[in-house]
Order: structure tokens, then sequence, then C-alpha cells
């Protein structure tokens, strides 16, 4: 017998590296680390050193090269005589050198990925060099997906499993993974960078999928995952996911796995790096109207009697320039100036000719910017595999004064210590940092539309908007006071708001292979991270300024010690911050058995898992604070909690400081799945899970909850009778059924209480106050889901995909149901609802032409989804809450919109409603009966899906990506009501708004409301008529417009250098891309509304363009 | 092969224990919230300042005292208010929510948990003393809020009224209860009753809680058991027990030494803070706030009631009323009620229990006695104030009606008052409203007008009401 051992050193010098950069990690010093990882990294570019110990003389020598089709060697190469142990793998250059026995007949050579090869050595002659071409195994057959605890083939598989591969998410530069999801998968509803699975099934508990990263569920935010790091993403669909994954699977699971170094891989270093610019916000796309028209109406609110300017200025408040103008010219102004018509006249013509959202542009926004470096170092040896990555972004938001960036680092390892036992272990840190400093965009729609920033010398403009001009000027004269004006470019150049957000996951993780066939694997996981927010209010800030001198007193009020308090706020900075700490933890140990016998295959996986997520919040502030010394001024709390302080003009003053929360989830699970397969033809599956958490109580109907499914999968292609059938290269049929939970922790069937410490005048109070009432009914909800699908390839997989069929049947659903307050409680969470959700999803993937230069090819992918309510306990709803919020009722969807019928205006300019009857009648006498509304169709698309198209020419390669949603209704909300213009701007449609008799034959938009007597109707009206009166136009049919869209996300042009440049140089690929995200949407409604950001049209899915090159060496 | 055995075992056995003992690891439980199992966590629950949360809003603008003349009517920026005006048969529409009911019931289920639970709980920071205080306070709490509710939405007790409907009356909890209306009769058995039980287990307890006032002393028990006999008619015991209540506590705030922070203009507000917060006011007896915002929109005296008033020497008029709104609209002659961050009470003051204390003195033969009462509140309200002698009956009951008027003014007591002098017989005007469209609307004695209609929201869920 021979031994071979095998030595290394890199097992401690990879520990070190560990150890070092976890410690470094924790202490934060990220920038240090950046640079010790890519040194460390280098200096010990695997040293392996093999060994051969040669125990019996009778051997002799074999030498050779393994190479792949283009000629390139293989390192890592498993070379082994046949019915033996004996092996060793090839170095970088693909060499080997074996000592064989001398009675070895044949050597194999397998490689992941490649077909294996036999080599008969019986004939060879000592010395002679054997060369190995080896072929990839481009067999779709060994296709395999990942749950998440293991990866198992797909033709074993019969759960609902799409896997999205590394070329597909490579294609979109994105700084969130979950955006690089839209579209690309059937079933994945994405709305706005949020994924919904399959439609809803829970009501109350939330939509959001389970994220899981490399084996462990993702406690944190996808933000703390590297975009570049993703090898591919596995969605989890049907039961199957959840009765792995457990309660909080019940919406789906997405499992993200990272990228490793891979067996035989040389040192490999991936640099890429990306730069997006954005279009500014154009507010002309928000179809508000220009400063006159907006002027114009704001006046017809002063002709129609709404503002009494007599009570406006005795309410102290502040006021526009136009409302200032008309006190000045009706002589109303508290010091006596009156201006006369023309010096009137001439200011309101120049208030005309400015331009709030103009100057907004120009000072407070720009083009947002964002720029991705990333550097990832992989590389691998026979025994030993690892990669790390760096990736820093360095954005600039859209408002001038906010930025953010962040460094996430990530580091994985794999050792093999023996044929038994491996380890892994792995890293993960990100940093995040954000500058918020900036003026939001929407907050211009409060403005006053000629409300200037800055005047034609450059100097900002001030404005009194907290106090009348003549109050603020009052305040203003009195010593220790100073200015009461306020501009936005000033609070935003004086703003210091910023936070960070630190996150750690640690892992490390062993298996150990106790026989052939059942392994033992244990995994921890530790979570640690941070989340700060500091702002610093200087007296520089005008709102800070403000408020300080709002609560400057008489100096006679004194404290305890007998000193003066004029200043009840102390003069200087105010500091608030908040601190948010959590940690979580996550232990888990699998037996897994594999066991193939004749033409059986049976693989059975145990575990248990044992997690704690802790979590806690506090924040605080202070006042007179320096940030040098870190020294502040006490205040007395109690007071500014209480109410106790007033402010100059009597007004209350209420103050919050010191408040904590924290939360401890605990959760112990068992699970365990079965799959056996027959033949390669039949398999059967089976899992089951049950997680017991720390709800409230012991009741067993919430701690000991087994979900389970079980599944049939039949690979018809395998069949006998299929071998002709020359076209087909899969065609596998497959089905589940099972049952999953969903629970929350906030509901028990126990009565609950928070508790509270609150100040109500001088007193300060410790009570309780009841927040669920007892609940002895209070059951899980539960989703049983049938999933049936058929999977195919054709003609030598030009052509792939897959049909599903699902029907989900959701039970117990919990929900807010209102109820007779008379006994305590006007609402609460009950089991109330019962839901299916049926759909099915189509998946097709077309090799089109495919010629040696050029090859199209298109993925598509289609979903539908059909819910409807099954049951429902007794609700109250009136037509107000169904315009509102749909109308939940058995037999209809969940997500469903009415109207009101409108029926125009009067000649009085009044809002009619339809009467069932056809007759009309006035807004005013209300509209009370369900049946006078109008059924618009569905709110939540029921056909949606996406369609990738991609040419590839020589090295170029373009790809087309869109995203579609059909079938559903939105309703345009975004006009306000004809009142608005009092809070904020109004919208053009107010143009064609109703003025005068006659009126009404040409127009459906509400007048603006008068305030008493209407000359025209002859009743008396209240400006609050146009809100309530336009409320029944804002929600009628006249607003509801078809949402079917189709987004063309973005188009990818890219260039690939080709192999024979790249062979000149060191490196090993090298691509440049140039993307443009959001180029057309085309849309079903003829307003050109984006149905998903009808009141957000100039902030959201701006056209971006994206440069970036990519490159391995 | 047994190496091997030992190894699947060594393996199970680390498999399992990674969850050995779950329950311990399970049971810790989360803070900030809780089960409220023990006699300290019900004791909390009784603390709740929200015990005292608005009551009787409802009666703002019914209050034939209030006044909303043109300009002023159209200033009532929500719908409720003009439909209150009108003595309308719905206040609210089908989506509005009582928060006068709910404020009561949702405590009414509080006090019946703890009635249900208080007896087999464990202590926990609290004694014995404590259970038996606690239970006492959630009966006597039970009858205030039923007792507030049944003079709100029902007719008012008289033998005649014994079977008209009254209010549901929850006593178990029961959250899909649909209970009908108990009759005036059976609710104000079961506050006499509550009350009773309240009296056993608080025989040890405090005169007066001054740091939650919300909550009954034995001072404010007396006081309740006072003020319930006089609405039923029975002015012995009404004189006998506020009596009792007044020699337990009869602090009151001397007005004529207070002044408003700018003197002669109300609105500056007054120069004491005790009645920002009614829980701050030693007056109160047992604290159910009526309203805090006087001044939008603003709400004017009725001229029968300025008249009323000592205009120069009344300081309960000179801290209160105005000419100007608060924005500075003038409204002269008239007044504009300017109560500026004081909350008012439709709970039990100590004002109040000597009016109540005045009345059934009056009514019960003892005019020098009523007098001698309303004297020791009027000196502390008029300036130059000149002891009232009694000089006959009817004037002395009179006058006791016109201090309650006024002394009550704005919180929905008049309304109730005159509601209560019809059912005992005496006569009371009809009232006519007009609105700035022409519209007349009139309140006549003895109208189910004077009743606060129960929401169509809370009906909707509950047919039997």
């Amino acid at each position: 017998m021979k031994k071979i051992r095998i030595h290394s050193n890199l097992l401690e010098i990879k520990m070190g590296i560990l150890a070092k950069l976890s410690f470094m990690l924790l202490l934060g010093s990220v920038l240090q680390l950046n640079a010790s990882v890519l040194s460390d990294v280098k200096t010990t570019s695997l040293t392996n050193s093999v060994e051969l110990k040669i125990i019996n003389e009778q051997t002799r020598l074999i030498t050779g090269t393994v190479v792949d089709e283009q000629g390139l060697p293989l390192p890592g190469v498993n070379v082994l005589v046949e019915n033996t142990t004996i092996g060793i793998g090839t170095d970088f250059n693909g060499n080997f050198k074996i000592n064989v026995p001398m009675d070895a007949k044949v050597l194999v050579f397998s490689f992941v990925g490649f077909i294996s090869q036999k080599v008969n050595i019986v004939n060879l002659h000592h010395q002679d060099e054997i060369h190995i071409i080896l072929k990839e195994n481009q067999n779709i057959l060994d296709e395999v997906v990942v749950t998440g605890y293991q990866t198992i083939s797909k033709e074993r598989a019969t759960g609902s499993f799409v896997k999205v591969d590394e070329e597909q998410l490579e294609m979109r530069p994105v700084q969130n993974i979950v955006d690089k999801l839209e579209g690309v998968a059937a079933g994945v509803n994405y709305t706005n960078g949020n994924i919904e699975i399959r439609g809803k099934s829970s009501i109350n508990i939330g939509t959001f999928p389970l994220y899981v990263v490399d084996g462990f569920p993702l406690e944190g935010t996808t933000l703390t995952i590297n975009p570049e790091d993703v090898e591919s993403v596995t969605i989890l669909k049907d039961a199957s996911a959840a009765s792995i994954w457990g309660v909080r699977a019940s919406n789906g699971v997405i499992v993200i796995t990272t990228k490793k170094g891979k067996p035989g891989q040389k040192l490999q270093v991936d640099f890429s790096t990306y730069t997006a610019f954005t279009e500014k916000i154009d507010y002309s796309n928000m179809n508000w109207m220009n400063t006159s028209d907006q002027m114009d109406m704001d006046q017809e609110y002063t002709d129609k009697g709404w503002n009494n300017y007599e009570s406006i200025v005795g309410r102290k408040g502040g006021m526009s320039l136009l409302d200032q103008a008309n006190v000045l010219v009706g002589g109303l102004a508290p010091n006596g100036d009156v201006w006369s018509q023309a010096q009137y006249d001439n200011y309101v013509a120049d208030l005309r000719t400015r331009s709030a959202t103009e100057q907004w542009e120009k000072y407070l926004l720009r083009s947002p910017l964002e720029t991705t470096y990333n550097l990832a170092v992989s590389g691998a040896s026979d025994r030993n595999n690892f990669r790390a990555s760096l990736v820093y972004n360095d954005n600039e938001s859209a408002s001038i004064g906010s930025s953010n960036d962040r460094i996430i680092f990530n580091m994985q390892d794999t050792y093999r210590l023996s044929d038994r036992l491996g380890f892994t272990a792995g890293i993960n840190a990100s940093l995040r940092n954000y500058n918020s400093n900036g003026i939001s965009a929407s907050t211009v729609y409060y403005e006053n539309a000629y409300n200037d920033l800055v005047d034609s010398n450059g100097q900002t403009i001030q404005y009194y908007n907290r106090w009348n001009p003549w109050v603020s000027q009052e305040r203003e004269a009195m010593d220790g006071i100073g200015s009461y004006s306020y501009n936005y470019l000033d609070e935003a150049r004086n703003s210091d708001q910023s936070s960070q957000n630190f996150d750690v996951r640690a892992k490390f993780g062993l298996d150990f292979k106790i026989v052939e066939g059942l392994t033992f694997n244990t995994n921890f996981q530790y979570e640690k991270g941070y989340y700060n927010y500091d702002r610093f209010n200087t007296m520089d800030r005008p709102s800070h300024r403000i408020k300080v001198w709002d609560m400057y007193a008489d100096p006679d009020i004194t404290d305890d010690n007998g000193d003066e308090l004029a200043y009840q706020i102390p003069l200087g900075t105010e500091y608030y911050y908040n601190k948010n700490n959590y940690y979580a933890w996550d232990f888990r140990n699998t037996l897994t058995w594999d066991k193939d016998w004749i033409k059986h295959k049976l693989n059975v996986f145990v575990g248990t898992e044992i997690k704690k997520r802790y979590f806690e919040q506090f924040n605080d502030k202070k006042y007179g604070y320096n940030k040098q010394t870190t020294t502040s001024v006490p205040v007395n709390q109690a007071d500014f909690q209480g109410g106790l302080r007033r402010n100059w003009n009597g007004d209350r003053f209420y103050d919050s400081f010191y408040s904590t929360y924290n939360l401890d989830d605990r959760e112990i699970s068992v699970f365990s799945n079965v799959g056996y397969e027959f033949d390669k033809r039949f398999s059967v599956t089976g899992s089951f899970r049950i997680d017991q958490k720390n709800l409230f109580g012991s009741d067993p109907d919430f701690r000991y909850k087994p979900l389970w499914s079980t599944g049939l999968g039949w690979n018809m292609s395998n069949e006998s009778f299929m071998d002709n059938v020359d076209f087909v290269d899969r065609l596998r049929l497959r089905a589940t059924y099972g049952l999953t939970g969903n629970a929350s922790n906030q509901y028990s069937p126990y009565a609950q209480a928070r508790n509270h410490i609150a100040s109500w005048g001088a007193n300060l109070y410790d009570f309780l106050l009841l927040t669920q009432p007892a609940n002895d009914k209070l059951k899980w909800e539960e989703t049983t889901t049938i999933n049936a699908a058929v999977d195919f390839a054709l003609f030598k997989n030009r052509l792939n995909g897959t049909i599903e069929y699902y029907s989900k049947n959701s039970q117990d659903l919990l929900g807010p149901r209102q109820l007779d307050v008379t006994n305590g409680f006007a609402s609460a969470v009950i089991n109330y609802a019962s839901m299916t959700n049926k759909g099915f999803e189509v998946t097709l993937n077309g090799l089109i032409v495919k010629t040696n230069d050029f090859n199209w090819n298109v993925g598509l992918n289609f979903s539908y989804n059909d819910n409807e309510v099954t049951e429902i306990e007794d609700q109250l709803r009136t037509p107000r809450t169904i315009v509102f919020n749909g109308k939940l009722e058995v037999g209809s969807e969940y997500n469903n919109m009415y109207s009101y019928n409108y029926a125009g205006l009067d000649s009085g300019g009044n809002v009619l409603v339809y009467n069932t009857d056809g007759t009309t009648k006035s807004w005013r006498d209300g509209v009370d009966e369900e049946e006078e509304l109008i059924y618009q169709g569905k709110s939540v698309a029921p056909y949606y899906g996406g369609l990738t198209s991609t040419f590839k020419y020589k090295a170029f390669d373009l790809s087309v990506n869109l995203a579609y949603k059909f079938g559903y209704k939105f309703r345009n909300t975004s006009y306000g009501v004809s009142g608005n213009g009092w809070s904020g701007r109004s919208n053009k449609i107010f143009l064609d708004r109703w003025k005068q008799p006659g009126d009404e034959l040409t127009t459906r938009i509400p007048k603006v409301a008068y305030e008493g007597l209407n000359p025209y109707s002859g009743e008396y009206e209240s400006h609050w008529d146009s809100s309530d009166g336009d409320h029944f136009w804002l929600y009628s049919q006249d607003n509801v417009h078809d949402a079917s869209y189709i987004r063309f996300r973005d188009i990818i042009l890219g260039y690939s250098m080709p192999k024979k440049y790249l062979d000149r140089t060191f490196l090993q690929d090298f691509r440049i891309t140039g993307q443009v995200t959001n180029p057309f949407l085309w849309t079903a409604n003829d307003l050109n509304l984006d149905p998903e950001t009808v009141t957000t049209m100039a902030y959201n899915n701006l056209k971006t363009f994206t440069f970036g090159v990519r490159l391995t060496f | 092969m047994k190496k091997q055995i030992l190894i699947i075992l060594v393996a199970v056995t680390a498999l399992l224990g990674a969850c050995t003992d779950p329950d311990e690891f399970l049971d810790v439980k989360p803070t900030g919230t809780l089960i409220p199992q023990t006699v300290e966590d019900f004791d909390k629950l009784m603390e709740s300042p929200s015990t005292s949360y608005t009551t009787w809003y409802n009666m703002t603008y019914m209050d034939p005292d209030t006044w909303m003349p043109d300009k002023n009517y159209n200033d009532l920026w929500m719908n409720k208010w003009k439909r209150q005006y009108e003595w309308a048969d719905d206040h609210l529409t089908a989506d509005e929510n009582d928060s006068d009911w709910a404020n009561r019931f949702v405590m009414i289920h509080v006090y019946n948990l703890v009635i249900d639970e208080v007896d087999a709980a464990p202590l926990g920071k609290r004694t014995e003393a404590d259970r038996k205080r606690v239970k006492g306070e959630a009966y006597a709490q039970r009858a205030f809020d039923f007792f507030i509710l049944i003079n709100e939405y029902a007719a008012h007790i008289s033998s005649s009224t014994m079977d008209e409907p009254g209010v549901p009356m929850p006593l178990t909890i029961d959250l899909a209860a649909q209970l009908p209306r108990s009759t005036v009769g059976e609710v104000y058995a079961q506050i006499l009753s509550d009350l009773d039980q309240a009296e056993i287990y608080l025989a040890d307890a405090p005169i007066y809680n001054e740091k939650a006032n919300f909550r009954p002393g034995k001072a404010a028990m007396k006081a309740l058991h006072a003020l319930a006999n006089l609405y039923a008619g029975n002015f012995e015991d009404a004189k006998k027990y506020s009596n009792e209540a007044l020699d337990l506590y009869d602090f009151v705030y001397d007005f004529t030494t207070i002044s408003n922070i700018t003197e002669g203009v109300a609105w500056s507000g007054l120069d004491m803070y005790d009645f920002d917060y009614s829980t701050d006011a030693k007056s109160v007896l047992w604290n159910r706030y009526h309203r805090w915002v006087y001044y939008d929109p603003a709400q004017l005296y009725h001229p029968d009631l300025v008249a009323l008033f000592d205009q120069s020497n009344d300081q309960r008029f000179i801290l209160f009323s105005s000419n100007q709104t608060y924005y500075g609209d003038d409204v002269s002659p008239n007044f504009v009620y300017a109560r500026y961050y004081a909350e008012s009470q439709a709970g039990i003051t100590v004002p109040n229990l000597i009016l109540v204390n005045a009345e059934a003195k009056a009514r019960t033969g003892d005019g020098p006695g009523a007098m001698e009462a309303l004297n020791k509140l009027l000196v502390k309200r008029l300036n130059n104030f000149t002891p009232l002698v009694h000089t006959d009956a009817a004037t002395t009951l009179q006058t006791v009606k016109n201090e309650r008027r006024k002394e009550l003014m704005a919180t929905g007591n008049n309304l109730i008052d005159l509601k209560r002098y019809h059912a005992y017989g005496e006569s009371i005007p009809t009232f006519t409203r007009t609105l700035p469209d022409g519209q007349v609307f009139t309140l006549e004695p003895g109208s189910s007008k004077y009743i606060v209609p129960i929401a169509q929201k809370i009906k909707s869920f509950n047919p039997n009401l």
C-alpha cells in the first residue's frame, strides 16, 4: 500500500488573516483593512507544497498535462488510478506527475463541469507524457438548484425553483441585488424595489419574501450584499420552500449564493467599475400650474371669501407674499403701513415673473451620480479555495448635500482537512455612510410658486414663514433675539445630519463524513451591526434658530437656582441622536445520508436549528451641545415632556428625550427532507419542519406548528419510449402539495398591554394600556399550495422552459377587523378571511439564431395570478372606505377598485353624482349605498412578466430588457382637490375648472367653492366643500385609468475583447458596457402617466446612463 | 463497525444537544409589552390618564347656552358640530367614530377585566390592601362611566322613564357581545350597586388621589353618590352624601386672586397653570375632562347667559370672556368664551359638589343651608361679594340653578340640567335657533333631541341597539 500525504501551511496563514480581519472589522478600521487585505492575500498567494511519499517501490511514474478544448491548462483536475484511492491533482499549469503501481491499467481524469475521461496506461512507456483534452460537460441534466440548505440536482427536485444565473445577473449593474430581479423570473412581481412572489397570501403579516444568503437567512438589509459577489439567485415559490425554511418563508424564499473560488482555479483578480448618471429632476413633469396661473387661483380663493385677512393677521402665523400684499393694500397691516394700488400691482406683476421650481432645480438639485469600484481575488488548490472581494460605492443624490457611500468586504474560505473533514469560514462586513443634508425634491410642492431662493444679486431671499412679518420684526427688535427669517437654501447649507450603518456577518462550518454517504454538518453564523443617526442643528440653521427665538421668554422666568431663564431652549446646537444595535446568531446541525444502489437513489436530510436575534434602539436629545467639548446644557426634561413650557405666544411646547425599545426573538426548529429517485425516472420528495418561537404564552397551537410538503417527479424523457424522440432533451413533470403557515409575533391569544411612562402636566404616570384583547380563538394563518409543472428542453436545448400551475389556498388570515367599541376594542386582529391565489407561469428561453458570429437569445416570462377572497367575516364598510381601500368581498379579488359614479357639474358648479336609477343628485346628499359605486377592476396586475432579448455579434452584445404588467387599473390622485392650492401646488388640470354657468357643458373639473353665498346657485357654501365635494370627483371614474404598461427597463451594449487579443495581454477577460436605464415607457393610459409612480412622476424612474468596465487577470 | 455506530451516536447527540430544553430558551419574553396578570398590572391599567379622556363632547353645540350666530356658525368646520347645533337626529356619518362613547366603553372593558381577575391575581409589587383598593376603584369607575353615558345617551331618570332604553351595559368581557340597551332603571340600579361594592372595598382608601385625580378617593365616591341621587330625585340622599363628601374634601380655587397674564385680556390665559391640565387642578374631585380648545371655532355666550353674570365683579366672566376671538375678530357687543389652556370638566369638581349640596338643601326645605353652601363658592368667584340670604324657596332654588349654569357653563352640564329639571316637572323654555340661510330649529321641553343619538357606526355593528 502507498499512502499519499499532502501537506499545506495555507490553513494556518488563512486562519491568521481571518482572525486579524475579523478583529479589525469589529474595530471598524475598514480603510486600513482595505489595504491590508490586499497585501496579505497577495503575499500568501498559495504556497502549496505537495509532497509525495512513496512506500512501495514497485511503481512507475506517469506524467502529463490536462487542457480544455481551447488548449488552456486545467489546474486541479483529479487524476485517479481506477478502483484505487491513489490520486493527485494537476498543478496550475495543468501538469501532473503520478506514481502508479506497476499493475495499474487505467487512469481517470475528472473535473467538475467536464466529462470524465479514462486513459489506458498499460502500454505506456516509462517517461511517456500523456496529453489529455477534457471536454466541457454541456449536458443540461447536470443543472442544480440551491435551496439554501442543500444543492440538489434539478432532475430530482420536485418543487418550484427558478434560478437566475450569473450571466443574467451580471448584465445589469445595480447597487441593490433586488433590482436585478425585475422581470427576470416568472411569479416574481417587482414594484419599486419590493418583491411579491405569487400574489398576496397574507393580508396583515407582510408579503416580503425571506432572503437567504449562503445558507443563512438574512437579518439585515439586502444592501449589505455586494451584487458583484452574487453567483446565482434561486427563487423558491411553492410549499416546499416554506417547509424547508419555516414560518418566515410563506411568502417565498430568495436564495442568494455568492461566488467562491472554483476548484483548481489559479489566482484570479476581477476588477470592475461603473459610473451611472441619472438625469436631473424636471419639475415640469409634475404638471403644476405656472406661477402666474397659480397666483390667479390663489387670488380666486381671496375673491371667494376664503381669506379673512383680519383674522389671518390676528393668527400671527407666516403668510405668503401675495397675502402680505393683500394685507398691505387693504390697510390691515398692524404697523399701519398701507400700499397704493399701483404699488400692489407692480409687486404682484413682479411675483408673476418668479419661479420657485426653476430655482430649486438650479440651487438645490443636481444629476445623481453613482460610482462603483469592485475588486475580487479568488483562487484555489485541490484542497482549498477562497475568494475575497471589496466593493466601494460613492453616490451623490439628486438633492445637493445628500450623498452616501458604501464599502462591503466579503471573504470565504473552504478547506478540506482530510477526506472526511472540511471546513468553511466566511466574513462579510459592510459600512454605509449617509449624509442627508439636502432638501427633499418634493418639498417644493408646499412652497409658494413665486418663492425664489436667490435674488438677482445672488443673495438668499429671506422669508418670514413662522410668523407674519410684523410680528417677526417686533420679535427681532428685542434684545437677545436674532433673525426670524427662513430660506431653504440656508436650511440645506447649514444642515448637519448623517447616519452610519455597520453590519458584520461571520460564519463557520464543518462537514464531517461519518461513513460513506453519511455526512454531518455544523454551521454557526453570528451577525452584529449598528445604525447611528446624528443631527446637529446649529444656530445657523434657520429652523433651529427660529425655534430658540420662539422659546425666548420674558427674562423674569427663573430656574430652580433663581437664575434667569430667558432662553428656555439653551442657545447653541441641538443634538439629536438615534442608536440601534442588533446581534443575531444561528446554529444549525444537519445529517445527510446519500445512498445509491442499483437503480435507487435515496437522500435523507435531518437537522436542527436554533436562532436568536436581539435588537435595541434608543434616542435622546441634547441642547446647547458643543461638538468640540461634547458638553451640553441641561434642561428640565419633565417640563418639556409634559408641555409645561410655552413659547412667547403662549403656545405649549412639547419635546421628547430619551426613549428606548428592544426586541428578543428566539426560534428553535427541527426539519427533515427525504428524496428518493428510481431509475432516473421517478422521484418522490417529502419535507417537514417544526418551528418553535418565543411567542407569548405556551399555547401549543402557537409553539409547535408542523409545516410539510410532498412532491412527485417524472422524467419522461428518460423513458424508453422517448428514446426515438430526438428533438426532446428533457421532459419532466413534477408536482408538490404542502402546508405552510404564517404567524406574527405581535398577536397572541392573551390580552396584552404596553407600559408607558408619560408626563401629563406636572405629573408623571407609570401606566399600562391594553393593546390587544384576549382572543383564545386566535390561530396561525395557513396556506395549502398545489404546484404542478412541466420542464422541457428541446432541439439540443435551443428552446427550454417551464410551465407551472399553482393554487394557494390561504385560511384563517389575520386582519384588523373593526369591532363594536362598546365591548372595549374598536378593532382587533383576528383570523377573519380566506383567499385563494391561482395562476400559472411560463418561462421560455430560446436561442433563436445561432451562427458562428451571430446569436440571438430570447428569454421570456409570463405570470398570471388570480386572487379571490373566499371567506370573510362581516366587515363594516361604507362607500367612502370602499373607494379608499377597495371592497373586501367574497368572490372578488383582494385588491379591487371602486369609484363614485360622477355625473359632472350643475349650473352652479356643484359636483353631481348618479343615483342607481340614472338620476343625478348633489354630492351633499351623500353616497350611502354601495350599489351607487362603479366597479373599476383590479388594482394589482394579474398579468405581468419580463422579456430579455440578447444579440451577440462577434465581440459585441446587445441586451434589451423589458418588464410589463397588464389587466389592472390605477387611480390618479395626483390632482388633489381644487382647494389644494391653499396648501400646495395646484395641478394644471384646474386651469379648466368651472368658473361660471355654462362651463359645465365643457368641463367636469370642479370649481373653487365659495365661502358663503354662491351667487349662481343661491346656496350657501363653505371652503371645506372644495375638499368634501371634490372628493366625489377625485374618486370617480374620471380619474381611473388602465394601468397596463411595458417598461423598457434597460438597453445594454457590451463589448468583450476576443481571446486572440486578450492573449497578447495579461488579461483573461475584458469587457466594457454602456447602458441606458428607463429609456422608454409605453402606457395604456393616454395621459402618459407612469402607473407605478403617479404622484412622483418627476422623481422616479428617471433615465440613467451607466458605463462600466470589467476585467479579469 | 462499532466505531461507526459510536460516531453516529455522538453526532445524533450533538444534533439533539442543540435543542435541549427548548422551553427555557424560548420562555424569554419580549420587553415593553406584557400580559396583565398581577395586582400591580391591574393597578397600572387603572393609572392611565386615558381614563379621563374627553367627556360629553357631543353636547358642546347642543347646549342652548352656546350661541353661534351667522358668521360664527360658518366657522363650524366640522359637520358634526353643525348637526349638534341643529339638534339633528344623527350627528355622525356612518364612517365617523363617537369618541364620547368609545372613551368610556374602552375603559369599562378594563374595569370588567380587573373585577373579573383581580381576586385570583398574584400580587406583584403590591399588597393585599392594594388588591382591595384596585377592585373597589374598578367598581367605582364603572359606576361613574355608566353614569356619564346614561345621562348623555338616554332620557333622564324619572318614574315614567325607568323602562326607556338606556345604554348597553357590558359587565364581563365578551368582544362579540351584541348587547341591547339596558333600561334607564337597570343602569341606575347597576350604578348604585357598583357604588355600594366600591364603598366596601374602598373603606380604607385615601380621601383624595391628588396625583391621579381621575381615580376616585373616598370623597369622589361620596360625591358620585350625591350626584346620582340628585339626578334620580332622591334629594335627601343627595344632601347626605354631598355633606359627607364635602366634609372629606372641599378645596376650591379662589378666582378673586387669579388674573389673566395680561390683565383684561382673557386670551392671554391665567397667571396660574393648575388648570392647564385638569390632572393638576386640585378642585377636580374625579377627573373626566370635557375640552381644552375653545378658540377654534370661537364659541359665543348666549346673550341670556351673559345677562346672568355680574360682568364687573364675576371673575368667571372677567377671566374667561372677550369681545374678540382668539384671532382678533371683533364680536361686540357679544362675548366669546375665552378659555385658553384651561381644561374644562365634565367630571366631578368641588364647585359642582357644592352646587349639588346647595340644590339638595334647597329642594329639601333647607333654604338657608343652600345659601350658606352657595356663599362658600361665590366668595371665591366674585369680587366685592356680599353673602346671599335666603328669602323664599323658589328664589333660592332659582339662584342655585343660575349659579350652576354659570359655574358649569360650556361643559354639557347645562343641557343635562335642563333635561333633569323637566323630568322633575319644572318648566323650562323652548329654545330656537336660526341658521344663516334662514332655517329654524327648535328644542322643545322633554324632546328626544335632548338625548345624544347613538352613532350609526355603532348601530351597524350591533343590530340590537
